[in-house]
């Protein structure tokens, strides 16, 4: 009994719980209203007051964040990770190829622990998210565009160069280019530029933008407007004229008119409406080149300026007429001009034309003194003209006439129907001979052969009567019938005979011209020891015209007198030639004055 | 030294109360159940490893704390004894167990290290003879104990609505003895009760290890071991005594 006591007693006490259970707690209050203060400081290159991300971009951050601990910092471009970093301060380069080009957001982002201490603080389950932005960031991986003008317009007295506005980053500066005058100005950041250079003209204008990455051309743009241009001319007197231009159209950067004929003093003219001037000593012969410039207020002192054209002003009667030669006919009042090949008749008045031909090939036309013979040469033929028509009326048979067929090296033409050529054989050697033919009756007259040295075989001058004729330097009297020489030292080329044919001018180049009588050959007279150039006889007055470059004037003397009858200012032409008649003179480019007596 | 003096001494009275002739009043047997309020001295190598984990969540910003270490509890003791002329002697075996925390926690979470110490004790008794009447009896009890403790440690650590806990298993051996004084009271023949203290001293104690493996200790500081080194002072009641 008392055992069983004893076991029952020992299995219930066994069974009492004397398992131990730890207790007690120590719970921290923890103030959670103290916010941190952090700063970022994101290294970048800084344009425009945006953020620019280049090819290969370094960007650096630097974070002040106190006693917090950093977990982990990302920097994204829009929602993309382009760094991971896990420092305060780091840096990192940043390819933006890897992006499309545009705005995108830059954005810095970073963890950093709670700083309360708390186990959560503590144990990283808890923290601060802290991100800033940077706006708008503009990717630029392609080369920049080039921006095209959009206008050009006068404005403001000037004109107004336009153009779009650059949109895309990067933007350093516009650069404007003109073609007129030449030269480039750097624009920070209009869009517009008043060329203070541009007066009129044909300008272009290329505009570059520029940027670190290059700067591109805009495609040319061209603007005309009509600069200031001679508008005509009016002749005051013998040798002045007045002329006229248009105005200047840009009148705040104009700076003056420049207007002077060749050879002359140019005039300043700094008033916009100033567009006329007196242009004094206007030779006659030719034409005389003026020269009007325009230049901007702005470049007053340089070459740069704007021409308005190449005008030409003349004193005297415009004929439009060439005139390497002119032969007057006072019965009929008629007036053959003859230019190498081709030959008018006009009227001595009106100098209306009324008849002409043109040779078919080259040659030359040679008219008698009273105009009613005239003969057009070619090389290899000879024609007589019909002094009305002027057309060919006969062509004799130089072969049968002469033996051979020839090459017609020069001709000249007296009255009566007498001609003289020199030629040689067409083909083959042969010395040149000189002829007399009757062109009405097709009669060889005679002939000679040339013994002088041949030096210009293409001169040929004869007397009105055909009683002289020289060729080169072979100078024969012909007697109707046959020919003697006469002498061989005067030169054809610079022999001028009067219309009487008892004397002729000899104007050799470099001496004085000298009036050579024809009884004794000798000089009589020599014209105040100056050079002349296209001496002339004036078949009505007698008078002797000719050029001198001594004052580049032309003369008109009275040989009878020895007295000079007129002279003014007279310019040469190139090749070309003054021709007296009628008391008249034209000029071989086709100008017409009247002599004072 | 003296810890082996103490415990020569409860083995000779032992060996002596076991050669001398039973209890002349005729019961040669006793049967007691005690029940005991434990409390705990000493362990210093559990002070320093408490202060070792504090130290540990100090280092890492947890300010860690001892809320509770080895209070006292309630333990069990069950005792066979023969009765001797002079000596009574026999078996005890006890349970016990106790333990501590340290502990943090805030808005955000908390951090617990508990450690459960449970106690089996195999002991053998010696009990000297009764002085007194046939009422009240006083003894004079010494045992030599043989207790293996299991100590578990758990570190729990949660934060807002996660919990992460890691739990140690570990064990020791140790003897220990323990004297101590009785009174007992009959209530009739064959029944008592009584009360019962003693200090239970431990004279040897194995390191805490993982089981089955001694080399396998718990080290924390500078090489410390925990070991169940604490004096235990029993103020018991003897709940029922049985004599037969």
């Amino acid at each position: 009994m008392r055992f069983t006591g004893c076991l029952l007693s020992l299995l219930v006490l066994l069974s009492c719980e004397t398992n131990f259970e730890p207790s007690g707690s120590n719970f921290v209050e923890i103030d959670t209203t103290a916010q941190p203060i952090v700063t970022v400081n994101l290294s970048m290159q800084d344009t425009l007051g945006l953020l620019i991300l280049d090819d290969q971009v370094s960007l650096s951050y630097e974070l002040e964040i106190g006693n917090l601990k950093l977990y982990e910092v990302h920097v994204t471009l829009d929602d993309a990770i382009i760094f991971t970093g896990h420092s305060r301060t780091d840096n990192f380069y940043y390819d933006p190829n890897d992006y499309s080009e545009g705005n995108h957001t830059l954005r810095i982002e970073f963890i950093t622990s709670s700083g309360r201490g708390s186990i959560a603080d503590i144990s990283g389950a808890e923290g601060y998210q802290f991100y800033q932005e940077y706006g708008i960031l503009n990717i630029r991986n392609s080369f920049p565009e080039p921006l095209s003008i959009l206008n050009a317009a006068p404005d403001q007295g000037g004109l107004v160069v336009s153009w779009e506005k650059y949109t895309r980053l990067n933007f350093e500066s516009y650069s404007l280019s003109s073609s007129l005058p030449l030269y480039t100005t750097y624009l920070p950041d209009d869009t517009s530029f008043l060329d203070p250079h541009y007066i009129g003209g044909e300008v272009e204008y290329t505009l570059r933008v520029v940027t670190p990455d290059g700067s591109p051309y805009s495609e040319r743009f061209s603007y005309q407007s009509p600069p200031p241009e001679m508008i005509r001319f009016e002749q005051l007197d013998e040798n002045s004229v007045q002329v006229y231009w248009s105005k200047c159209r840009f009148p705040t950067n104009f700076g003056k008119y420049i207007i002077g004929a060749a050879n002359q003093s140019a005039q300043y003219l700094t008033n916009i409406d100033d567009t006329t001037a007196t242009l004094d000593q206007i030779p006659f012969g030719d034409y005389t080149y003026v020269n009007l410039s325009t230049h901007p207020k702005s470049q007053q002192d340089t070459h740069e300026y704007i021409q308005g054209g190449e005008n030409l002003v003349w004193v005297g009667t415009n004929t439009g007429h060439r005139a390497q030669s002119a032969v007057y006919v006072p019965e009929n009042e008629n007036l053959y001009l003859t230019s190498r090949w081709v030959v008018g008749r006009y009227d001595g008045d009106s100098l209306n034309l009324e008849a002409s031909y043109e040779l078919p090939t080259y040659g030359t036309i040679e008219i008698s003194p009273d105009g009613s013979h005239i003969v057009a040469r070619e090389n290899y033929s000879i024609s007589r003209l019909d002094s009305e028509t002027l057309q060919p009326v006969f062509e004799p048979d130089l072969a049968a006439l002469i033996g051979w067929a020839p090459h017609v090296r020069a001709i000249a033409v007296a009255n009566d129907n007498l001609l003289f050529f020199a030629a040689q054989p067409a083909t083959g050697p042969g010395d040149l001979e000189i002829f007399a033919l009757n062109t009405e009756q097709g009669i060889l007259l005679d002939r000679i052969s040339k013994t002088s040295p041949e030096n210009y075989v293409e001169a040929m001058e004869c007397t009105a009567e055909g009683d002289y004729v020289v060729h080169d330097y072979e100078f024969l009297h012909f007697d109707g019938s046959q020919f003697t020489r006469h002498h061989n030292y005067y030169n054809a080329e610079f022999v001028t005979f009067n219309p009487e044919g008892d004397y002729f001018v000899y104007a050799f180049l470099g001496e004085p011209a000298k009036l050579i009588n024809m009884a004794t050959m000798v000089s009589d007279m020599t014209l105040n020891s100056t050079q002349a150039f296209s001496p002339s006889f004036d078949p009505v007055t007698g008078y002797l015209g000719f050029y001198s470059n001594q004052g580049e004037r032309y003369k008109i003397y009275n040989v009878e007198t020895q007295s000079t009858i007129d002279h003014f200012s007279a310019t040469l032409p190139t090749n070309g030639a003054f021709t007296l008649f009628d008391n008249r003179v034209i000029s071989s480019e086709g100008f017409l004055r009247d002599v004072n007596e | 030294m003296s810890r082996y003096i103490l415990t020569s001494m409860i083995l000779l009275q032992l060996l002596a109360s076991l050669v001398q002739s039973a209890d002349t009043t005729g019961n040669k047997h006793h049967f007691d159940v005690s029940g005991s309020q434990t409390i705990y001295w000493g362990a210093e190598s559990l002070k320093e490893f408490e202060e070792s984990i504090e130290g540990q969540y100090a280092s890492i910003g947890i300010p860690l704390k001892v809320v509770q270490s080895l209070p006292a509890t309630p333990s069990l003791r069950v005792r066979v004894l023969r009765y001797f002329p002079r000596y009574s002697a026999g078996a005890a075996f006890s349970l016990s167990g106790t333990g501590g925390r340290l502990h943090y926690a805030d808005y955000s979470g908390s951090a617990t290290v508990d450690y459960k110490i449970s106690n089996n004790s195999y002991s053998l008794v010696v009990r000297s003879k009764n002085f007194g009447n046939s009422k009240i009896r006083f003894h004079q009890a010494n045992q030599i104990n043989l207790k293996q403790s299991v100590c578990i440690l758990t570190e729990t650590v949660e934060v807002w609505d996660e919990s992460t806990s890691d739990k140690l298993t570990m064990e020791s051996l140790a003897y220990s003895v323990e004297p101590g004084v009785e009174i007992e009271m009959a209530v009739f023949d064959g029944l008592s009760f009584g009360f019962y203290m003693g200090a239970d001293i431990t004279m040897y104690a194995d390191a805490f290890h993982l089981p089955g493996n001694k080399n396998a200790k718990l080290q924390f500081g500078q090489g410390q071991e925990l070991k169940p080194d604490w004096i235990e002072l029993n103020i018991g009641l003897k709940l029922i005594g049985l004599s037969f």
